[in-house]
């Protein structure tokens, strides 16, 4: 079956361009700007997997974040942080609240990204 | 720079009315007249400093936050170079030609090299701000993790890697671990990127009693580095110029940003080498 995986993401270039290689990769790809947007997106669908931006307008990455762990229906759904912001504190910060995974945006490439998502849809499968 | 002038020059007007306070007594006949005068506007210098530091600390911290906001808007832009970069030379937006494709992994390995220098710039900056002894570290730990974190590409290139230290536990070092993990992370790296498939590293751990030293030595069968480049090896950006076939993005940062680390901490960082046989590199730490 398709995998269907959320990216919350505010810049609309980056973010395209990570849907059209995810894609490319036959994942069905829904896709969001900001953390209000994402959070009806999740009362609506249930993705497999989703990928957080953590500088969004609005509500930031962070308190998406723990919406999402601290409501039943979706704190099974693994989250991969995806985001510029790497110092030390974010970084533990994201873990604490139930990331699955820190990528830092500038130091990873679409595909790199790819292997890592079905990397954990893989364990999360097994 | 203005700001900092009067800063200096309010500090020694202070110091000196100061002094002439604290000596009152022995010249007060002289004073006497002017005594209420001075201790006045002493108050009012007093003030007037302190509204200045305080300031100025506040523009310190302001910078430092526009610092870290334009670091990231770099960053993103980095990635939105990179991205798109990587995903033509996929063929995610139709194939490629090899002429077009060669052209752009230029412009890719370029933009990576951008990369990594913005990684290293808080980290430059920040040196200099670096003190002795605030944390401890432990050298053999570090050095075994760093082992482990590097396993694959060692078992990539076939690379026979040992280590050897001493079996009892040894004096922590007074190095922030941020810091001596880098230094032995730039070090293993160097070995592991500059010898050739089915060579050696070597990796020593030693305790000198009686000079109260601990020394690391990694030595490798690599390229070397030649007899009249040695000398500049430690320089910023300098890179030797039979690197460019192993590693052809290298920064010339490495080596330079290790030494600057060590000596901050009074340890010695040097080295012996043969071109074509191999390289050793020694750093003395002091306890």
């Amino acid at each position: 079956m398709q995998k269907k995986i959320l990216i919350i993401e505010d810049d609309s270039f980056l973010r395209e361009l990570l849907a059209k290689k995810l894609t490319a990769n036959g994942f069905k790809v829904g896709q969001t700007a900001d953390g209000q947007g994402a959070l009806s997106y999740l009362k609506e669908q249930k993705p497999d997997l989703i990928i957080l931006d953590l500088l969004l307008p609005k509500i930031d990455g962070f308190e998406v974040l723990s919406k999402i762990k601290n409501d039943p229906q979706t704190s099974s759904i693994p989250i991969l942080i995806l985001s510029n912001l790497a110092h030390k504190e974010e970084i533990e910060r994201g873990f604490k609240l139930g990331a699955l995974d820190f990528l830092i945006k500038s130091q990873y490439t679409p595909e790199e990204i790819v292997v890592k998502v079905k990397e954990i849809l893989e364990k999360k499968s097994e | 720079m203005p700001m900092k002038y009067l800063h200096h020059c309010l500090f020694f007007i202070t110091l000196i009315l100061f002094l002439v306070l604290i000596l009152r007594p022995l010249i007060s006949p002289f004073l006497a007249i002017f005594s209420y005068l001075t201790e006045l506007f002493l108050c009012l210098l007093i003030i007037l400093f302190s509204l200045r530091l305080l300031s100025f600390y506040k523009q310190q911290r302001e910078f430092s936050h526009l610092n870290s906001l334009f670091i990231h808007r770099l960053n993103t832009l980095l990635t939105e170079i990179k991205w798109p970069l990587e995903m033509l030379l996929n063929n995610n937006f139709g194939t490629l030609s090899q002429e077009q494709k060669e052209v752009i992994s230029q412009i890719s390995e370029k933009n990576n090299e951008v990369n990594r220098l913005i990684t290293s710039l808080p980290l430059l900056s920040s040196l200099e701000k670096l003190k002795i002894s605030d944390q401890l570290s432990n050298l053999k730990e570090i050095v075994q993790s760093i082992i482990d974190s590097c396993r694959k590409e060692i078992n990539k290139k076939k690379i026979a890697l040992t280590f050897v230290s001493p079996s009892e536990s040894l004096p922590p070092l007074k190095i922030n671990p941020f810091w001596l993990e880098l230094v032995i992370q730039i070090l293993i790296d160097n070995a592991i990127k500059y010898t050739p498939p089915g060579g050696r590293i070597d990796i020593l751990v030693s305790f000198d009693k009686n000079k109260k030293n601990i020394i690391f030595e990694i030595e490798d069968t690599g390229i070397g580095i030649k007899k009249e480049e040695q000398k500049k090896i430690f320089q910023k950006n300098f890179r030797g110029s039979n690197t460019f076939n192993f590693n052809p993005t290298g920064s010339g940062t490495g080596l330079y940003l290790a030494k600057k680390i060590i000596k901050k901490y009074r340890g010695e960082i040097w080295f012996k080498s043969e071109e074509n046989q191999g390289t050793r590199f020694f750093i003395r730490f002091p306890l």
